[in-house]
């Protein structure tokens, strides 16, 4: 067996800064996926991490709960993000030539970047991170049914959109 | 396109923004923090931070993390919320499981809970069990209104219920008059889109059902630039005046969506969705005439906000007479230096005239809009965790209270509020149920709510084969996680089908008596479903044996050739340390399955294994410790373990991912 011996007992600060830190690789992961921009990832773990700190007051902090806070104020700063992207034009880049993966991901890049942030965010979390349906509904703290609702729409939209896309080359052919 | 080619293309897409080992980041906000909590400074964030460092300090710094998090588990297990008052109880709340549930129009609570459908008038005391017509309880695709304690309404989807389903029409509307002994059932379909649907009653034979469709973003979301493409939902309005034999459209329009409710029978509330709310600046809109014409309802104060400023609907409306309601905006000019606000309505003249009662602008974290409920003379917003802040006088004043008493690691899923001091919520209990909570002190202490012996009473016919193959395939899927806990969950439904354990004995008694009967066995967690019959020995329980995995529910299907009687349903699971199996027998119906024959001592041999049933959690797979296992799912558990080999026993600490299952066994003993 493992010995655990010699740990003090550390001030309040210290188990809030540990147990963010510890959320720090999970954060990354998910904000990379929901933001698809390493950089963007990176600054946004960084701005959760503060404000997570700077409102540490707020709840109490117990073993195994700052994490689950913690990744929700991660996905309201990437929520915010997401919706300062949005209200940026949308570059408009012209379609590779030719078809193939690069034209793809620009199709798919710009088809997901006309979603809602709620449906950004689910998207990421289904394909991106790879959790379940509950599991989404748990990091999002919302039913099943919600986290369904918004996957089925945002790939409606989506569908919608790579259609009108595909349609729009043909014309220019 | 199909849907698993744009499916696979995600995945595929996704792929490329994997990040890179986040020991760099780690060390990165390592400093950050430290730097931040020296200095105490504000400074700019966005490109202040730079990254650097060496993956061996990282390393040092998570070994630190790891051992800290591994005390703090062994030595404190988490006690509820830590304040004074009861402590969450795993085995009342295993009990309490619902699909769905909601305060009943007429006052009290209502709950569906596989197939029963579960009532109290006295805010929880005492129950009343009816069946609920869906033979596996309430899915997506369902949906539930209950007006007392006799009369419900059940819409459920034509549509296919496969993925992403939510009630919509064409559908069948199902009704019950006798608190759900017996239904009746009406199709409902018509000539106008219905992929989301919602149903309200005012009296037992006057009701609504909202259809309506959402609104779609433009090309760049709602901004001023793609007000034009951009798409306003629409709604449609059915109603009936013979308790839902037959509808009729009443009218339509656009902006409805479905969160609607009808305060009498002719004034209908619908809330527009978020984008068409933002298209139109419509936040709440109202029908005077049963459906037939609707207009924006103008909320005082709202005109002065700024034009930029976000303003959503945040709860409600809710009315609790024809008069008295309430209504709840998230208020929130972006960039500015105040934060989000709700703002409190209430109205008592029908919602001819709304007053602002508070505008409340604390919020432990930016969500927008923010969480609130409101209710007869209650009002309430989440403060995060299981803190509210609570006003009985529709938000003049507020008290925080902080509930004990609610699982870890959790938040509400959905409040209801009843009176200023009875209170229901809805919480993810152990990993993947969804418990009913009650309060009766205004949100201060909860308590798993009780059905006693109501489902008892109804009988134990209600299940199927459908319902038993759904059960073993969640039964899969959580085994792999949290085997104690899908050992709770195939429990507590054999105790939901059977209503005691009495039951239960009686059916496995009678069914080891039998000789002449058939079985075929399938594995539900492979998507062909059954496994081929050539495949099958000549004992179903050598089949078992050969295919047991602990992972794994199995499903066999027991029928009695050559009479008329109907066919059992057994899910079974094997004990993966023991070599033991557990069986449960789901229900009695009329499938007929073709299958080999198998003899009289298989059929005492099937009863046999069912002999553990009194405790099924006897597995030896023993928690010692932080039993949380939730988002974001990493923690340490203490393992008893005894090798199925049967060479050795012995203690084991391992590492969790409760979310991709991985483990990593850190030290044995």
């Amino acid at each position: 067996m493992i010995e655990v011996a010699g740990v003090q007992p550390r001030d309040d600060d210290d188990r809030v800064a540990e147990s963010l830190l510890a959320g720090v690789p999970e954060a990354h992961r998910l904000a990379s996926w929901i933001l698809r921009d390493p950089v963007g990832a990176e600054d946004a773990v960084q701005e959760a991490l503060l404000r997570a700190w700077n409102r540490r007051r707020s709840i109490r902090f117990e073993f195994g709960q700052p994490q689950r806070w913690f990744m929700r104020i991660v996905l309201n700063v990437c929520r915010d993000e997401l919706r300062r992207r949005r209200r940026q034009p949308i570059a408009t880049t012209e379609p590779a030539e030719s078809g193939g993966a690069a034209s793809d991901r620009d199709d798919l890049d710009r088809a997901i970047a006309r979603l809602t942030e709620d449906e950004q965010i689910v998207l990421g979390l289904r394909f991106g991170r790879d959790l379940t349906i509950t599991q989404i509904a748990l990091a999002l703290a919302i039913p099943d049914g919600t986290v369904k609702s918004r996957l089925h729409y945002a790939l409606e939209h989506m569908r919608a959109e790579l259609d009108a896309e595909r349609r729009a080359e043909e014309q220019r052919r | 396109m199909s849907e698993t080619d744009l499916e696979s293309r995600l995945r595929s897409y996704y792929g490329r923004f994997h990040p890179d080992d986040s020991t760099r980041l780690t060390l990165a906000s390592a400093r950050l923090l430290e730097d931040w909590r020296r200095t105490r400074a504000r400074r700019s964030l966005r490109g202040a931070v730079r990254l650097a460092g060496t993956v061996a300090g990282a390393v040092v710094v998570l070994a630190v993390l790891v051992l800290a998090r591994f005390n703090g588990g062994v030595t404190a297990p988490g006690a509820g919320t830590g304040s004074p008052g009861p402590a969450f109880d795993v085995s009342a709340a295993l009990r309490a499981q619902v699909d769905m549930s909601g305060a009943i129009r007429n006052g009290g609570i209502w709950a569906v809970q596989g197939t029963y459908l579960l009532t109290s008038e006295d805010n929880g005391v005492t129950w009343r069990a009816g069946s609920f017509p869906s033979p596996s309880g309430l899915t997506a695709s369902e949906q539930a209104y209950v007006l007392d304690q006799d009369h419900a309404w059940a819409l459920t989807s034509v549509r296919s219920t496969s993925g992403t389903a939510t009630p919509a029409l064409p559908g069948t509307i199902s009704r019950t008059s006798d608190g759900g002994r017996t239904w009746q059932s009406a199709p409902v379909s018509g000539d106008f889109d219905c992929p989301r649907a919602s149903l309200s009653f005012v009296d037992a034979r006057h009701g609504f059902i909202l259809c309506a469709v959402p609104s779609t973003p433009g090309p760049s979301g709602p901004t001023a630039q793609s007000l034009l493409s951009a798409k306003l939902g629409s709604g449609t309005v059915l109603t009936t005046d013979d308790a839902g034999a037959t509808w009729s459209v009443a009218g339509s329009a656009s902006g409805l969506s479905e969160q609607f409710i009808a305060s009498d029978a002719s004034t209908l509330w619908s809330v527009p969705d978020t984008i068409s709310s933002q298209l139109t600046g419509a936040r709440l809109y109202v029908s005077r005439n049963a459906g037939a014409t609707w207009s924006a309802v103008e909320l005082p104060e709202l005109a002065a906000v700024p034009a930029e400023a976000e303003v959503l609907a945040a709860a409600g409306p809710a009315f609790w007479d024809a008069s008295d309601g309430t209504f709840a905006v998230g208020v929130w000019l972006n960039g500015s230096s105040t934060g989000p606000a709700i703002w409190f309505y209430r109205t008592s003249d029908a919602g001819r005239s709304w007053s602002v009662v508070k505008k409340v602008t604390d919020f432990p974290m930016l969500d927008f809009p923010p969480s609130a409920a409101v209710g007869r003379v209650w009002a309430a917003r989440m403060l995060g965790n299981y803190n509210l802040a609570v006003s009985g006088d529709f938000g003049v004043s507020w008290t925080d209270v902080s509930g004990s008493g609610m699982p870890e690691n959790t938040s509400f899923l959905t409040l209801d509020l009843i009176d200023k001091n009875n209170g229901m919520a809805t919480v993810f209990g152990v990993q993947g149920t969804r418990v009913l909570m009650l309060t009766r002190d205004g949100g201060r202490t909860w308590h798993a709510a009780d059905f006693g012996d109501a489902r008892a009473k109804l009988g134990a016919n209600s299940a199927d084969p459908v319902a038993a193959a759904n059960l073993a395939e969640n039964y899969a899927t959580m085994a792999m996680k949290d085997p104690p806990t899908a050992w709770n969950m195939l429990s507590a439904y054999s105790q939901r089908v059977f209503g005691s354990e009495a039951s239960f004995a009686t059916a496995e008694a009678d069914l080891g008596q039998r000789t002449n009967y058939t079985y075929s066995l399938a594995d539900p967690t492979q998507s062909a479903g059954t496994l081929s019959l050539q495949n099958l020995g000549p004992s179903i329980w050598a089949d078992l044996a050969a295919s047991a995995d602990i992972a794994r529910a199995y499903l066999v299907v027991v029928t009695f050739p050559g009479s008329s009687e109907p066919a059992e349903s057994l899910v079974l699971a094997p004990l993966s340390a023991t070599g033991e199996w557990r069986v449960w027998i789901a229900t009695a119906t009329t499938a007929a399955v073709p299958s080999p024959n198998i003899g009289r001592e298989e059929a005492i041999r099937l009863a046999s294994i069912a002999s553990g049933y009194a405790d099924p959690l006897v597995g030896t797979v023993e928690l010692k410790a932080d039993g949380g296992p939730f988002w974001p799912g990493r923690m340490v558990w203490s393992v008893q373990f005894n090798e199925r080999a049967g060479a050795s026993s012995g203690a084991a600490i391992v590492y969790v991912d409760a979310i991709t299952g991985e483990t990593r066994v850190v030290a044995r003993g």
